[in-house]
């Protein structure tokens, strides 16, 4: 029990020695020394790929089949050669796409979905676990061996069920630090660098003292072997050497493919990798490490064989020193080999936890906790322990394996399962590199195919091998079919069973996927991942969301890595791959289509075509494309401002403008009229209701009043925060507003309306950006209604001109027209006048001549002619008076001295004057006066000269012994004097000729008229210049009235007397 | 792919000539040779010359 202890101690301490480097170097990479960033341990820490099956295998492996154990080293060196190129472009692509793992690659190569990734891991899963095994049981059989124990007596007196817990913790611990797995293991690459140094050490101590110390030297050692002739034919390949040509190739590709594809050797490769840099020196490193750990394995075979008789080959390494009594050897060779399977445990286990949370684990969970799906909770700390777990089960598994099945293994039979397994991806993968016509289901086909036929033809045989199942499988094949016998496929006979895998999963897989992949390639080539929509996204929401997976610290960290004004697809493509790397690029594309889905809030910005742009995008091609929009909408609207000067058509047809461009239902321009009211002019889609119940003088109890008297716009996101409801109830009652912004129209520093625009869809985020565009719309839109309200006016004012030159054209073509009219008036005047004077103008010369040249004795024949020339004389002169009294009257210069009067001595006096003409006509004359008529004002001689004229004018009309009524009375406030004939009457067409002049009714007998025919004309004038007014009534046959009025003294007397010689 | 890495990929393909068929069989005989038999002592010596140029490749490059 004693050596056991110090055997289970030297486990434990060493365990222990491991955690402090991994502790230490953590605390030495949180002060910001990263002792991993050196390409030594870089190359120290691809030395993972040297476990148990190196350490112990490789000389059990030599001893019994001489060269074979070699080409698992030579093919890792020549592909570390291809480490600047090939290996290269592998790390640099990983590490831009975010993978993490194997199934993350031929999902990123193939395009996302879950099959695929699940497939691989689950073929990784069944492909590592016996490698694992094969760990577990190399220390297990090892600390038997050391300890002398019997074999395996029940699970917990299995050292490796105990080395495998102690595993887990260290697994658990350093290699799920964080969930970011992109992040580095820092500690665990470290402790795993310093194994690989172990074990090298180790190792070349062992294989010295072995070879040296009981060997006796190299050229005695192989001298003694070349002797043998058994041994001798392990020093050539080939028949009868154990190991084939053909096996040779195999395991060389199988170690080449092997030693990136494993899941450990792609962890530590890819993600561990610091810089790009570090593979060319890797390059000739790691060659060397594998060229140095194996330099002794041949001499320590032969030496095993030479005098290890009875030993186990696979632990020459403890049971030679052991057999010498080299203890303290012995324990330290234990060491080794426990450094060994450890390293490669741990980082296998951690690679796996990975793969198997980023694929499907996290599906499983999701369905298993809908908290994951949509809380808020922080998820980093729960899926940290979730990743913990799945190690704890993956390094338990590899338990299983070793306790049930792996026992009848040899080392390297186990190992070289894996290698098989995990060559079925390099097809894949490297085509998927290189190749761009391979497709998903191409892919997918190939692997299962070669997963089949790995399946069966190495799994089930090794099934075979354990006892589980029958060997008649192997011998006649499955139903007795012999062609399809698992070690002798088809009837492929002649190769070792890894060739004869080889060759027919190579067979398998390659042809399924070439020609799947043929089969169902797109037309288009590649297809294209799409971006998820990022115009949303901000900084801050995106640190949320990864801070719910990976904790906030390396969120932050994340994010602050990007520039400052990254634009949100730069932002998400980090989120994303920071995601992917956590819980891998299936689950992080779907969280991140999820997230873009979550938040209702936000989904309103997206769908605003504005908002929601961050101002950071302002460079951006969105921006750009925008900004031209905008511009592209300015420039259509001053297109429709100029088109038109009609103020309505063009307000109309820039409405329809941003309702088309900007998406807005409703839009309205208010203008301000003269009243000083604020009306609606043009709209889109408001009720009428509304429009003229918004027309008011601006006020700020309304938004667009506000905006009209600040002159500043006024936006309105969301109407359910509005201040203001004055007349809002009455617009939202028909039209659902949720969104508003008024913009003034400001032409020349003044507000001339407002430009509104209301949006239904859901409240809206107005950027500054749209508010600056709707202000410059407003504007232009003023400047145009100015412009057009100007060509109203002046088309208004032309038309007014117009007008008045038509009316004044009209003027005076009437003036004209009267004009001739009284051209011709005088020229008959003068005509008239000129007969009427020649008529007693002649009989005057004419009886005068009788009267020189006749000597008329008789007394009474030369009065009667004298008579005639003295008639016709007083004719002449008064005529001539008239003309006179005519020609004052036109020139305004007529007399007039206005008094109060008696009417009754005028009217006697007018009666005397004509009574020479009533007696000549037998006529008698009635006045009627009626009784207390008040004087009136008026003139004496031209109330005379005006009863005359009317007199001799009744005289000239009456029949012989007629009748003559003179009246006089009173008629509102003024007196009227009429003066009635018998005569014939006047037709009623000339009843207001006949005051024109030379109008007078003349007598159809005779041939001249009687009188001047100015009397009435004269009349007229003079009734007018007292302030009176004269007419005739007549009857045709019935005789006519004249009259006229004077006005009474009484009344205007004060007035009058100016009148009278005003002119 | 940058200078070095062309070389190496060179080397590469000498190794891949160098350690396998058919090459490999015109070593693939008894005998020895400084007391060592003839294909451990190639294949080491052939693994040994790769690590030592690629090495010096490497080592050229960054100076």
């Amino acid at each position: 029990m004693n050596v056991t202890f110090w055997v289970a101690f030297l486990g434990v301490g060493y365990l222990l020695g491991l955690f402090a480097i991994a502790y230490a170097t953590d605390l030495a990479r949180e002060r910001g020394h990263s002792p991993v960033d050196n390409p030594w341990v870089y190359s120290f820490s691809l030395a993972v790929y040297c476990t148990s099956w190196t350490f112990y295998g490789s000389v059990g492996q030599a001893a019994s089949n001489g060269l074979g154990f070699l080409p698992i080293y030579l093919g890792p060196t020549l592909v570390f050669l291809l480490g600047p190129s090939l290996l290269k472009r592998l790390v640099s692509f990983c590490r831009d796409q975010g993978v993490t793992s194997l199934p993350d690659l031929l999902e990123i190569l193939y395009g996302r979905g879950w099959a695929l990734g699940s497939l691989a891991t689950i073929i990784m899963v069944i492909g590592i676990t016996p490698y694992i095994a094969l760990q577990l049981k190399a220390v297990g059989h090892t600390f038997d061996l050391l300890t002398g124990r019997t074999m395996a007596s029940g699970i917990f007196g299995d050292a490796s069920f105990w080395a495998a817990l102690a595993l887990s913790v260290f697994a658990g611990l350093f290699g799920a630090r964080s969930l970011v797995a992109t992040e580095r293991h820092e500690g665990m690459v470290a402790a795993v660098a310093f194994e690989s140094a172990v074990k090298l050490g180790v190792f070349l101590i062992l294989g010295l003292y072995i070879t040296f110390g009981i060997g006796g030297g190299l050229t005695e050692v192989f001298g003694k072997a070349m002797a043998s002739p058994e041994l001798s034919r392990l020093f050539l390949l080939g028949e009868g050497s154990g190991t084939s040509l053909p096996a040779w190739v195999t395991m060389s590709i199988l170690s080449a493919s092997a030693v990136i594809l494993l899941p450990r050797q792609f962890h530590m490769l890819v993600v561990e990798n610091v810089r790009d840099d570090h593979l060319r020196t890797a390059a000739w490193t790691f060659p060397a490490y594998l060229l140095l750990i194996n330099l002794l394995v041949l001499p320590v075979a032969l030496v095993g064989r030479l005098y290890g008789e009875g030993m186990a080959p696979d632990f020459f390494m403890i049971s030679l020193p052991l057999a010498r009594g080299h203890t303290g050897l012995a324990f330290l060779a234990f060491l080794g080999g426990f450094s060994a399977a450890t390293s490669m445990v741990i980082v296998a286990s951690v690679a796996l936890s990975t793969m198997i949370l980023h694929h499907s684990g996290i599906a499983v969970l999701g369905s298993a906790f809908p908290a994951f799906q949509g809380g808020r909770v922080d998820l980093s700390r729960p899926l940290l322990y979730t990743k913990r777990a799945v190690i704890f089960g993956v390094i338990l598994l590899g338990y299983a394996f070793k306790h049930w099945i792996g026992e009848s293994q040899t080392l390297v039979a186990t190992g070289l399962l894996s290698f098989s397994a995990v060559f079925q991806f390099a097809p894949a993968v490297l085509l998927g590199l290189y190749w761009k016509g391979g497709t998903r289901t191409g892919a997918l086909t190939g692997l299962a195919a070669g997963f089949g036929v790995w399946t069966y033809t190495l799994l089930l045989p090794s099934f075979v091998d354990s006892g589980w199942v029958g060997t008649a499988l192997l011998t006649h094949g499955p139903w007795g079919i012999e062609l399809l016998r698992p070690r002798a496929l088809f009837g492929l006979t002649g190769f070792d069973p890894w060739t004869h895998a080889l060759i027919w999963s190579l067979v398998f897989n390659l042809g399924a996927y070439f020609i799947l992949s043929l089969l169902t390639a797109k037309p288009g080539g590649e297809s294209s991942r799409p971006d998820p929509p990022a115009a949303w996204a901000t900084r801050a929401d995106l640190e949320g969301l990864l801070a719910r997976f990976v904790g906030a610290r390396a969120a932050r960290d994340v994010l602050e890595g990007l520039p400052e004004r990254s634009s949100p697809q730069l932002l998400l493509e980090a989120t994303e791959r920071c995601l992917a790397s956590a819980l891998g690029t299936q689950s992080a594309r779907i969280i991140i289509n999820s997230t873009l889905a979550w938040p209702r809030d936000r989904a309103v910005e997206i769908l605003d075509i504005f908002g929601g742009v961050s101002k950071t995008l302002a460079e951006s091609r969105e921006a750009l494309e925008r900004r031209l929009r905008e511009l592209v909408v300015l420039h259509e609207a001053s297109h429709a401002l100029s088109r038109s000067l009609d103020l309505d058509t063009l307000l109309q047809e820039v409405l329809l403008l941003i309702k088309r461009e900007f998406g807005f239902e409703h839009l309205a321009v208010r203008l301000m009229n003269d009243d000083g009211i604020l009306k609606i002019r043009s709209h889109v889609g408001l009720i009428d209701a509304y429009v003229v119940a918004s027309a008011m003088v601006p006020s700020r109890e309304t938004y667009f009043g506000q905006c009209y008297l600040d002159a500043r716009p006024v936006v309105v996101g969301d109407t359910r925060q509005i201040d203001k409801p004055l007349l809002f109830s009455k617009l939202v009652k028909d039209v659902p507003i949720r969104a508003f912004i008024h913009a003034p129209m400001t032409y020349e520093g003044r507000v001339i309306g407002v430009l509104t625009a209301y949006a239904s869809r859901g409240p809206m985020h107005f950027t500054d950006e749209f508010v600056e565009l709707f202000a410059a719309l407003a504007n232009q839109l003023a400047m145009a209604a100015v412009n057009a309200q100007l060509y109203a006016e002046v088309q208004a004012y032309s038309h007014a001109m117009e007008e008045k030159v038509a009316r004044r054209t009209v003027e005076l073509e009437k003036a004209n027209t009267r004009l001739r009219e009284l051209d011709r008036l005088k020229s008959d005047f003068l005509s008239t006048v000129s007969h009427e004077l020649r008529t007693p103008l002649t009989s005057i010369s004419s009886f005068s001549e009788i009267l020189l040249r006749y000597d008329v004795d008789d007394v009474e024949k030369r009065k009667k002619f004298v008579t005639i020339i003295h008639n016709e004389a007083e004719r002449l002169t008064r005529m001539i008076n008239d003309l006179l009294d005519l020609s004052k009257i036109e020139a305004g210069r007529l007399d007039m001295f206005a008094e109060s009067l008696e009417l009754e001595p005028v009217l006697a006096r007018a009666v005397g004057t004509t009574h020479p003409l009533l007696e000549e006509k037998a006529i008698k004359t009635v006045k009627i006066i009626e009784p207390g008529l008040p004087p009136v004002f008026a003139d004496a001689d031209r109330l005379h000269q005006v009863l005359t004229n009317l007199l001799a004018n009744a005289v000239k009309f009456s029949p012989e012994g007629g009748t003559i009524h003179i009246l006089g009375r009173k008629l509102n406030g003024l007196a009227q004097i009429s003066v009635a004939d018998e005569g014939p009457g006047i037709p009623s067409d000339r009843l207001e000729q006949i005051f024109e002049r030379f109008q007078q009714a003349r007598d159809p007998q005779k041939s001249h008229p009687l009188g001047t025919g100015l009397g009435l004309t004269i009349s007229r004038e003079i009734v007018e210049r007292m302030g009176g007014k004269i007419w005739v009534d007549s009857e045709l046959g019935a005789g006519a009235v004249f009259s006229f009025t004077v006005p009474l003294a009484e009344q205007s007397s004060a007035g009058e007397a100016g009148t009278g010689s005003a002119d | 792919m940058d200078k070095i890495a062309q070389r190496l990929a060179a080397l590469f393909a000498f190794g891949l000539l160098a350690l396998f068929p058919p090459f490999l069989g015109a070593f693939n005989r008894p005998g020895s040779l400084f007391g060592l038999p003839i294909l451990p002592l190639y294949l080491f010596a052939i693994w040994g010359v790769l690590v030592l140029v690629a090495w010096a490749l490497t080592r050229g490059g960054r100076s």
